[in-house]
């Protein structure tokens, strides 16, 4: 399919009807709070009484040899100031979409007031409360994805006490939401190390009925030892397909000293997924318990939370043992209630700074994960070497292996990744990748393709713009982060990425 | 029908165009922000920008860049942390692995502030697109130098920065002495 493509008429969609009923409630509250507190506490609220523009464009425009088609994707925001109000912008257009749709609108609008102790929003805004078991609203472009909220959003923070109010609806994949949610967040210090905290949240979802979240939080810091615990339930009308309770439990600590840092967290999910089924919107995020790798095949099989039933551990010891040296190893285990394994994971990496002349790194990682066909077990040896040819000259090169056994190792294959880079800072860098699997020789019917190889050149253009140019092919897979995942696309053209701030 | 490159070339043109006024012209102020350090204490901005000019730098634990930039900015931190200058690593983790932050800092011995920016309110109020992002912010709160991406010898040109700060500091000092003592 060819793409169309019409130049953006900039159509503004200001829905400033902001469904003045409920949502303003909250501000309404705020409002009178806040100027009952400033005339006590007298803040100033001319900090800077100059304007300011602010604004930067992420453009990502790709032709596919084959298929001849283009893809364009940009996104422009814009943000003016003046003293303690804001004004955010952001223009989207997409042509088309990863999802195959061409759209263009101003998808991002509000303003807002910052003063010394309280925030107000009206408009669009993101927002995340505790660790996002009960709500978590945001933007990952990588992972397109855009759940901000359109309403009004106050924030109080006072002598240890933090208050936040909203209301709005849910951005859709295409459109918004027409189901309104309010919410309320509180913290407060107990003492000079510990803090307790509570939420409350509601929306009534159309043709689904109320749902409700509830839950409380604390944190200890005490002298090298951490705490942080937090426990919510969710409460919604019984339905074939969704029980009526849910709940979720999420436990960190961390252990440390100088040179030696030791994490431990704790999950238990269970009929604990928070979405609106009208276009799906995920609108809770709680943390997955699984490493995130920054490295791409490891990177194309993290694990994905399903929230049903599922509870884990994860631990991370990072250490610094000598000049030069450090140490990695992460160990995460996620098993449903019956105790039957779903996901774990071990990872060991050792990184060795050799004399300012060489960075040397090696890892290595074992994953069995249940969630998929054939249970895969993985093993995947990584090297990763940057060699500096000079002050401002490095050459870097990565080898990733990725070997897969399914179905009690009946079927084989592996994937491998090796890259070649040569940078000087800070101008630029050029990057050869070539990708080859034989999972074709296993998989029925296979048509992909056996090898990839693209070249890339990044280039610092001045301090503000980041011109990134991809040749050659690139193997389609998932890009996972913070246990949401996408599948991106294959390429076989070229890609030109351009990040400009203004 | 338009063809997408039409739009392409535009806006690659437009800033290209743009771009040498964005590089000559000030790089403005800096907007101020207030962020929990890892105890948990909320720490501003400001309050930094009084004992010397700041670098801002934006990182995560999955960023292998990030961290082999902060690992080198680490080195020579102390001795410029003497004259004033401050590293301020704002950790974008968001809530999968905010929990291991503080563990990752520990273990990697940086002794410069990390805030968290779960948010990512910060990261919006600076136009971030992509990470490792460092920003340089003189006493006056202006920006002064600002980079995406790491690579290696990159830590060479913030430190060249943070000296002209210095030097112009030292200058402007001297020009008031001098005038002081005309007085």
């Amino acid at each position: 399919m060819k793409s169309r493509f019409s130049f953006p008429g900039v159509a503004l969609h200001f829905n400033l009807s902001l469904r003045l009923s409920l949502q303003l409630l909250p501000a309404a509250v705020f409002l009178i709070l806040c100027f009952d507190f400033s005339s006590a506490r007298g803040f100033d609220l001319s900090e800077s009484d100059s304007w300011s523009v602010s604004a930067s464009n992420q453009l990502e425009f790709s032709s596919h040899r084959k298929t001849h088609q283009d893809i364009f994707h940009n996104w422009t925001d814009v943000d003016l100031a003046y003293g303690i109000y804001s004004a955010n912008l952001r223009y989207e257009a997409h042509q088309p979409d990863d999802w195959g749709v061409s759209w263009e609108k101003l998808s991002f609008r509000n303003v807002q007031l910052s003063a010394e102790f309280l925030e107000l929003t009206a408009g669009n805004y993101y927002v995340i409360f505790g660790r996002g078991l009960i709500l978590r609203s945001y933007e990952n472009r990588d992972l397109r994805h855009d759940n901000n909220l359109d309403g009004v959003k106050g924030t109080i923070e006072f002598e240890g006490f933090d208050l936040t109010l909203l209301g709005g609806t849910a951005t859709g994949k295409y459109e918004r939401l027409n189901d309104p949610l309010h919410a309320a967040d509180g913290k407060v210090a107990v003492t000079d190390w510990m803090t307790a905290g509570g939420t409350y949240l509601r929306t009534h979802i159309t043709d689904f009925g109320l749902v409700r979240l509830l839950g409380g939080n604390a944190s200890l810091n005490l002298p090298h030892v951490d705490f942080y615990a937090e426990y919510a339930e969710k409460h919604n009308p019984p339905l074939a397909y969704a029980p009526d309770e849910g709940h979720g439990t999420y436990l960190s600590a961390n252990v440390y000293t100088a040179g030696l840092g030791l994490a431990l967290e704790y999950k238990d999910y269970d009929d604990f997924n928070f979405f609106n089924p009208n276009q799906n919107v995920s609108l809770n995020n709680p943390p997955p318990l699984a490493k995130e790798h920054a490295y791409t095949l490891l990177n194309r099989h993290a694990y994905e939370p399903a929230l049903i039933d599922e509870r884990g551990i994860q631990a991370e010891l990072t250490s610094s043992p000598l000049e030069g040296l450090s140490v990695l190893a992460n160990y995460s285990y996620t098993a449903d209630s019956d105790d039957e394994l779903i996901f774990s994971e071990t990872y060991g990496e050792l990184e060795y700074d050799y004399r300012d002349r060489a960075l040397l790194k090696g890892g290595f990682s074992r994953q069995e994960n249940k969630q998929e066909q054939g249970d895969p077990v993985r093993l995947a040896p990584l090297l990763d070497i940057e060699y500096y040819l000079s002050e401002s000259n490095s050459i870097n090169f990565i080898l990733e292996h990725l070997y897969t056994e399914k179905y009690d190792a009946k079927l084989t294959y592996y994937d491998q990744i090796l890259s070649l880079s040569l940078s000087q800072s800070p101008t630029g860098s050029i990057t050869l990748t070539h990708e080859r699997t034989t999972q074709w020789k296993v998989s029925e019917n296979w048509e992909g393709r056996r090898d990839w190889l693209i070249a890339t050149l990044d280039l610092s253009l001045g301090e503000n713009h980041n011109l990134s140019l991809s040749v050659g092919s690139r193997r389609k897979g998932k890009v996972c982060a913070g246990g949401v995942c996408v599948e991106k696309p294959a390429l076989d053209g070229f890609e030109i990425k351009l990040l400009s701030r203004f | 029908m338009r063809h997408p490159l039409s739009k392409f070339t535009l806006i690659l043109l437009t800033t290209c165009l743009l771009a040498p006024y964005a590089q000559a012209g000030k790089k403005g102020k800096a907007p101020n922000f207030t962020a929990p350090d890892l105890e948990g204490e909320k720490v501003e901005l400001k309050s930094f920008l009084e004992d010397g000019p700041v670098l801002i730098s934006f990182w995560a634990t999955h960023c292998k860049p990030c961290i082999k930039e902060l690992n080198k900015l680490q080195k020579r931190y102390p001795e410029y942390k003497k004259k004033g200058f401050e590293i301020l690593a704002i950790d974008v983790d968001g809530p999968r692995s905010v929990g291991r932050v503080k563990s990752r800092v520990k273990g990697l011995k940086w002794k410069f502030p990390v805030l968290f920016d779960v948010n990512k309110d910060i990261y919006r109020k600076y136009h971030v697109l992509g990470i490792p992002h460092t920003v340089l912010i003189d006493r006056n709160g202006n920006i002064r130098y600002t980079h995406t991406t790491y690579r290696s010898g990159d830590e060479k040109t913030i430190w060249k920065k943070v000296d002209q700060l210095f030097a112009e500091q030292e200058e402007v000092s001297e020009e008031k002495e001098g005038k002081g003592s005309e007085k």
